[in-house]
């Protein structure tokens, strides 16, 4: 495990029980420069999660609450009319920060969804032609209530494909959920746990992230897992080359976290479901039948073999 | 490592017990090959087992063996005038170059024993290291038991008495190998006592339960005799048409189609020796067949006493006796090679003999005479080979023996011209002949043999047609090939030897039946007088030549070529003395081949023991192979899969879904080692991380070899 990272997901620890794989997790999705989506219920800590790891890493925590009446410019900013230097002078939105929790992001009515989106995609805001950058690192945690919610908005599978990982929270255990208890009871622990990052060091940590080695047998794999869910009969519409790029970035970022300069196929393995899982669209009729996404995964991994020898182009 | 006075008696006990059931390998091979000098191999085997019983070096032992090896050679074939070490470097220089120029069926006697001897050795050796190393017999005692009751099976060798024994010695010794493993895995000290108290139940029990079981009464076997009963299966199916019945009868006008078996006895005969038994010849072919210038007048009667005239004349041998029982009402005396003069019972009895063809028959009033037996008596003719060298022309003689149908086709006279060009002598021209048909793609079968039609040569169907028949076609051919390069010839009927039933006192049982009914060829060869040839695939007359050449050449060596052929024999059609209950088939187990059988089985045994006991060789092996290797990444690639391969075989094996550090991880669960996964990541390095890394190859080296060797059983 890389000393830096592992430091930081111990400090998340501190406010987090038993949440080590979501901020790992979150971390791959940070070093890849990618967005997390989390989907799961409110109440299980998705906030808390990403405060805890912005105040970690010493950023700028923004938070926008999605509301059905929320406009894009409520997100990204608004030019307003100077009376002092008879200009408009653009007041930046919420947008503008380096890790932004996006909540319940399928309340909101699709316009908003889709400013969201591109900015994310672009790391650019763009208001009355005038194009700004968004700060770096920039990273969104989104959170969406299950789909079958009432007043919900779904993502579409195109903005949906903007998202590197989709995670799912999950409650937690006995235990965990005792000891949660026991920490409330007290102050706020969130207020404790302080920066053990600074920014550009976290910004390095993102550069050498993009040397870590994809060996051409790796490739292969990934790419004989993207097709195989194309192929994939209980799946509409199999995930696209640009899953296949995620997944090799977010393996890559995987196996930094882990300490190695290589990819190896259990970082795929791993990953796959994360970065897959919200890509494909299964079949209704498969869906009736009980099949999930996460079952799909499975199967395709069980039958993709796993590269064990060198790659030789055929 | 020194000995214990208790491991050198238990050592000597083993060695002796070996000795007992080498020794039983050797008599069958001895016998069906008629190999002589039993003891000499008996000997040798005794060396062997001493010496390494002894434990003396290597080099010594060696020279030992080869030392004995050399004297037995010379003892039994140095009987020229050469000194022994002539004869030596001669025998060397002649073979050397037979294998040099690639005839290897023209190696000398000498080679054959030596290579006997050297197999003798290696089989010592490999005894030796089952029961000092290894502690376990059991293999070559399941392989002796294999050895022997297929020999007992297949050929006339009887096993009854070898069977009991190797049995109950094998039996023995793997106990006693038992208990050695037993003492070995817990280093236990043994006392002499101790060991007697472990040991002797078992000797006792296996020992008495041996004796009960030979000495009790045994019921019939249930299952009825193999190769009569697969002959029988096989002849399911050829009943119908025209097929002939085996058996001796006149009437051989027209040859050819099929036959079944029919294992009627005719005679039993007591003999000295294994021989075939004449009754009578034809001269002339009709190319459909043979017939016989032989009529009342060639015919004349003789008295017990009186000399008869047989073409063949009596050896300088020793004269001996043969009893025949008949067993059916025939009408002919069997006559042996070299034949003097009959016994009758009934001295009043007198003899007709047809000068023509050579029947000798009965003269008697009483018809159930002849099934009382007679005795012949005959002096066994030697032919000397220098003499039959020596004959290059053939005096126009009998025209009857070089008669040939006008129809003849002109191939059949090419064909023997061709095959006898090379030749100077009228012998080597007929062993020339003889040969071609073991030589060509000639079959010998019972079943689909064709008969010719009208105008059809039945001689030039089957030598260029059909190629396959039985000793009809191929000893007509012959006499008509000889006949063709002018050498008088003649087609001889009568039985073949035999199948050996039991011998004592230097004589031995043949029983004869239709079966054996048999044809063949003499050749008359000036100055030597007529000379049986044997041309039939499978068969072999033992015809005694005496070899009295300074140098051997060609096809030289043997004193005397015998083999058993258990062969039944077809003759023709409707016969009415035949009784009717056919039977057998043909199969021919003639002098090879039951040993490529044994050796087949020898092969398949081998690899199933391989096989199955391939977690035992396998990792040694590869380690062996891969030790020096492991330096790079392609070498440690082949290294990695060598282990995985090897772990499956203990039931760990990677599925192809699973990563290698899932494998890893599985596996060094199994094993309760860290080793696998140490292994795997510096392999996943190798594959995984873009360009070879330098590792540390003694330490994998290590891991690797105590994995492979923790998948050894």
């Amino acid at each position: 495990m890389n000393e830096q990272i592992e430091k930081i997901i111990n400090n998340i620890e501190k406010v987090m029980i038993g949440k080590r794989e979501i901020a790992e997790l979150s971390i791959v999705s940070l070093l890849a420069g990618g967005h997390v989506l989390l989907e799961d219920v409110p109440g299980v800590g998705k906030t808390m999660m990403v405060r805890a790891l912005s105040k970690s890493l010493g950023t700028t925590f923004k938070r926008i609450q999605f509301t059905p009446d929320l406009l894009p410019s409520d997100v990204i900013g608004v030019s307003v009319y100077n009376p002092k230097t008879l200009q408009f002078e653009f007041r930046p939105g919420p947008i503008v920060g380096n890790i932004v929790l996006a909540d319940e992001i399928n309340r909101t009515s699709p316009k908003t969804q889709a400013a969201l989106l591109e900015s994310m995609e672009e790391a650019s805001v763009t208001v009355d032609g005038e194009t700004i950058q968004l700060p770096k690192p920039f990273f969104v945690m989104a959170t969406q209530n299950p789909i079958e919610y009432e007043g919900t908005y779904p993502l579409p599978e195109a903005q949906l494909d903007r998202f590197l990982l989709k995670i799912k929270m999950g409650y937690p255990s006995k235990e965990e959920e005792i000891e949660v208890l026991r920490r409330a009871e007290k102050a706020s622990s969130i207020d404790q746990i302080e920066a053990v990052i600074s920014l550009e060091q976290l910004i390095e940590l993102q550069q050498q992230v993009k040397q870590v080695h994809v060996e051409d047998n790796i490739k292969e794999y990934i790419v004989s897992l993207a097709q195989t869910t194309r192929h994939n009969e209980q799946v509409y519409l199999g995930v696209s080359p640009r899953a296949s790029i995620a997944l090799m970035k977010a393996a890559q970022a995987y196996a930094f976290m882990k300490g190695r300069a290589f990819v190896i196929p259990d970082d795929v393995q791993y990953l796959t479901k994360f970065v897959f899982g919200h890509r494909l669209i299964l079949r209704p009729e498969a869906r009736y039948e009980g099949a999930t996404e996460e079952k799909v995964i499975e199967s395709v991994l069980r039958y993709v073999p796993v590269p064990v020898k060198r790659f030789v182009q055929q | 490592m020194k000995r214990s006075g208790i491991e050198l008696a238990e050592q000597f006990l083993f060695y002796l017990i070996v000795f007992l059931i080498v020794r039983e390998w050797l008599v069958p091979i001895m016998q069906l090959t008629d190999t002589g000098y039993f003891s000499l191999f008996s000997l040798f085997i005794a060396l062997c087992l001493i010496l390494s019983y002894l434990g003396w070096p290597l080099l010594v032992s060696c020279f030992l063996k080869m030392g004995f090896i050399l004297w037995a050679l010379v003892y039994v074939y140095n009987d020229s005038e050469l000194s022994d070490w002539a004869f030596l470097s001669y025998e060397l220089k002649y073979n050397f170059t037979v294998l040099v120029n690639g005839d290897w069926t023209l190696v000398s006697d000498p080679i054959r024993t030596s290579l006997l001897f050297v197999l003798i050795w290696m089989l010592i050796y490999l005894i030796q290291y089952w029961i000092t190393v290894r502690f376990t017999i059991f293999y070559f005692f399941v392989l002796t038991v294999f050895f022997i009751a297929t020999l007992d099976t297949f050929t006339d060798y009887d096993g009854t008495t070898a069977i009991i024994k190797v049995v109950v010695l094998g039996l023995i010794m793997t106990s006693l190998l038992f208990v050695k493993r037993l003492i070995q895995t817990t280093n236990a000290q043994l006392k002499w006592s101790n060991y007697l108290i472990y040991v002797a139940p078992i000797v006792v029990f296996i020992g008495v339960s041996g004796v009960v079981a030979a000495v009790l009464p045994k019921s019939e076997p249930q299952w009825a005799d193999p190769v009569p009963y697969f002959k029988d299966w096989a002849g399911i199916g050829h009943t119908g048409g025209s097929i002939s019945q085996v058996g001796y009868g006149d009437n051989d006008e027209s040859l050819g189609g099929p036959f079944v078996g029919d294992n009627t006895l005719v005679y039993e005969v007591e003999t000295p020796i294994r021989q075939y038994w004449r009754v009578e010849t034809k001269d002339t072919y009709t190319s459909k067949g043979w017939e016989s210038t032989a009529n009342m007048d060639s015919e004349m009667i003789l008295e017990q006493s009186d000399p008869i005239p047989f073409s063949i004349l009596p050896g300088d041998k020793e004269a001996e006796k043969v009893t025949v029982y008949p067993l059916t009402n025939q009408p002919f005396l069997v006559q042996a090679y070299g034949t003097t003069n009959y016994n009758l019972n009934n001295v009043d009895d007198s003899l007709k003999f047809n000068q023509a063809n050579e029947k000798m028959v009965i003269q008697t009033s009483n018809v159930e005479m002849h099934l009382t037996g007679y005795e012949l008596v005959y002096q066994e003719p030697s032919y000397s080979f220098s003499q039959l060298k020596d004959v290059e022309t053939s005096s126009k003689g009998n025209e009857r023996y070089l008669q040939l149908p006008e129809t003849l086709p002109t191939r059949v006279k090419d064909l023997a011209h061709e095959i006898t060009a090379d030749y100077d002598s009228v012998y080597d021209k007929a062993r020339a002949i003889e040969s071609h048909f073991k030589r060509g793609d000639f079959k010998y079968e019972t079943t689909n043999v064709a008969i010719p039609s009208a105008d059809e040569d039945y001689v030039d169907q089957f030598l260029f047609e059909t190629k396959r028949g039985y000793c009809d076609n191929f000893s007509t051919s012959m006499v008509v090939l000889l006949r063709s390069v002018g050498i008088q010839a003649r087609w001889v009927k009568g039985f073949a030897s035999g199948e050996r039933i039991s011998s004592s006192n230097g004589m031995h049982w043949y029983q004869v039946t239709n079966n054996d009914a048999h044809s063949w060829v003499e050749a008359y060869i000036d100055g030597v007088g007529w000379v049986p040839f044997e041309p039939t695939i499978g068969f072999n007359n033992p015809v005694s030549i005496n070899y009295d050449v300074e140098t051997p050449e060609d096809d030289v060596a043997q004193q005397l070529e015998k083999k058993e052929d258990v062969v039944p024999e077809p003759e023709e059609e409707d016969k009415k003395e035949q009784v009717a209950a056919a039977k057998s088939k043909t199969i021919d187990f003639s002098k090879w081949q039951w040993l490529l059988y044994v050796l087949a089985a020898i092969l398949l045994i081998a690899g199933i023991v391989l096989w199955k006991r391939r977690g035992s060789w396998q990792p040694k092996l590869a380690v062996q192979i891969h030790q020096s290797k492991l330096k790079d990444a392609t070498t440690f690639e082949d290294g990695y899969f060598v282990l995985i391969k090897q772990l499956e075989r203990i039931h760990l094996k990677r599925n192809d879904n699973e990563t290698l550090q899932q494998f890893a991880k599985r596996v060094d669960a199994q094993l309760e080692t860290t080793k696998m996964a140490e292994l795997t990541a510096v392999y996943e390095q190798i594959i995984y991380a873009g360009k070879a890394r330098q590792f540390d190859t003694s330490k994998v080296k290590e891991s690797w070899e105590y994995l492979i060797n923790r998948t050894s059983s």
